[in-house]
């Protein structure tokens, strides 16, 4: 008995030491942040063989091209080309100052592709400029994530590397899609995002008589059961979202508002209980730009009072840069007769309709 | 002997504790390792249609092809073929068992 009493007291003696060092000591906060931290570093590892798993695919792909020196181009490209986005504390002519901004650096991309590579064609230089922006995104995403991690290991901030290795797994998925990108960009097939491009594609029969009616953006004219049909699109096949906005703009001016009916379509990204390919359809302007375009096609339809439909094709951001799925082609086919079916239910024999198919235009004319 | 042996507190403690751990850590390893299976990406198709027949050809992505690219001729009746469609096909799912 005595035995047992001596074990009982050095049991109690042990909780309470243990609760007090839990309590009134920062040893558990230690040991979290030593287990953090060191998924966090696992996790960097990860990141940092899909950056250079990327620049690899990328070389690969450019070598594919001709090009001479790859890797300079690349190394060249990744920290630079920034953007400062505009004072947003004044917002008077806020997005006409980004919409300078957006054009003067699509711009010098453009500029120093064609210096480095001055005889591609188009659908290459528009194919270059991607990828680079691709290990862009790959190099800036493990900036990030190092630069908050060293920040934590340098205040032993153990709440930010929680927060880190919470977050890490998410990061590591996006960082993911990105390196997936690259394959799909270097391929050339259509990408999830160019669900919208691939929707105005499918009104159209023919894709002869198309006018360039803003910058790689494209207009075709044709018809449906009597009404007259305007399509606007990127211009493919090379991978460019063009300025569809400015595209609208320009089209209903010059046709001074005689227009029944907008019809945007783009990709939309799902949430997590939603299936890929689902189509949803609503009011409002379907495009996912930073403004300058949303704000061109809401204004025209305003200023012409004109109704603006969208339809949008739901995807993850994972599939949206990756290679076109069949679950989210089912939804383009399924996205074309929707916008058909407003077409016909909701303007007459003798109208006119445009339509506006966004999103990237890899891989459809 | 081995009947007479008896198990103190203490022991039962240490016991439970390394019981828990172990099969903690065996969880984590197994969910871990059965995350990182091999992705496999399916294949790229590209589905041709002709404009004068109708009739529709699939065949796998070759490096140039895109949706509206013309030229090839018909099979079936010499016509002029169109890409109307070109997409990823999912790998095909393993068959479920039935006990």
């Amino acid at each position: 008995m005595d035995g047992v009493q001596d074990w009982t007291s050095m049991l109690i003696a042990i909780l309470i030491l243990s609760s007090f060092i839990l309590n009134f000591t920062d040893i558990p906060q230690k040991i979290q942040f030593t287990r953090y931290s060191s998924v966090v570093r696992r996790k960097l590892i990860e990141l940092i063989e899909f950056e250079e798993d990327g620049k690899r695919k990328s070389i690969k792909y450019l070598k594919d091209m001709n090009l001479p020196n790859p890797k300079t181009l690349i190394d060249d490209y990744v920290d630079n080309f920034f953007m400062i986005f505009p004072v947003e504390r004044e917002p008077i002519d806020v997005i006409k100052r980004l919409k300078h901004l957006l054009r003067t650096r699509d711009e010098a991309v453009k500029r120093y592709v064609l210096d480095k590579v001055p005889n591609v064609s188009e659908v290459d230089r528009q194919k270059i400029e991607v990828l680079l922006e691709l290990n862009s995104v790959l190099t800036y995403i493990n900036k990030v994530v190092k630069h908050y991690y060293n920040l934590g290991v340098k205040f032993n901030d153990w709440i930010m590397m929680m927060q880190l290795a919470l977050q890490i797994n998410q990061i590591v998925r996006l960082a993911k899609a990105y390196r997936d990108a690259i394959d799909s960009f270097g391929v050339g097939a259509p990408i999830g995002d160019g669900a919208g491009a691939l929707v105005a594609r499918m009104l159209l029969n023919d894709t002869s008589g198309a006018s360039e009616i803003a910058p790689e953006t494209v207009l075709y004219e044709t018809s449906l059961e009597g009404r007259k049909l305007y399509v606007i699109k990127a211009k493919g096949p090379g991978p460019t979202v063009g300025w569809p906005g400015e595209a609208l703009e320009k089209l209903v001016d010059g046709l001074e508002c005689k227009i029944s009916r907008i019809i945007t379509v783009d990709a939309a990204l799902k949430l997590e209980s939603e299936k890929s390919g689902d189509v949803a359809y609503g009011v409002g302007a379907a495009i996912g730009d930073l403004g300058p375009e949303k704000i061109a096609m809401e204004r025209i339809a305003s200023k012409c009072s004109v109704p603006l439909d969208a339809v949008v094709i739901k995807m993850s951001n994972e599939e949206a840069i990756n290679t076109m799925t069949k679950q989210i082609y089912e939804g383009v086919v399924r996205a074309t007769d929707i916008v058909k079916n407003t077409i016909l239910s909701k303007t007459r024999e003798g109208d006119t309709v445009i339509v506006v198919g966004v999103g990237n235009t890899l891989g459809i004319e | 002997m081995l009947l007479e042996l008896q198990l103190d507190p203490l022991y039962i403690l240490l016991i439970a504790i390394i019981v828990f751990l172990s099969s903690y850590l065996l969880v984590s390893y197994l969910r871990e390792s059965s995350t990182q299976k091999k992705e496999e990406k399916g294949k790229i198709i590209t589905i041709k249609k002709c404009l004068s027949c109708n009739y529709v050809l699939n065949k796998p992505y070759d490096k140039g092809d895109y949706v509206g690219k013309r030229g090839e001729k018909c099979p079936k009746c010499g016509g002029e073929m169109m890409i109307t469609a070109i997409y990823l096909e999912p790998p095909p799912q393993p068959q479920a068992t039935t006990s």
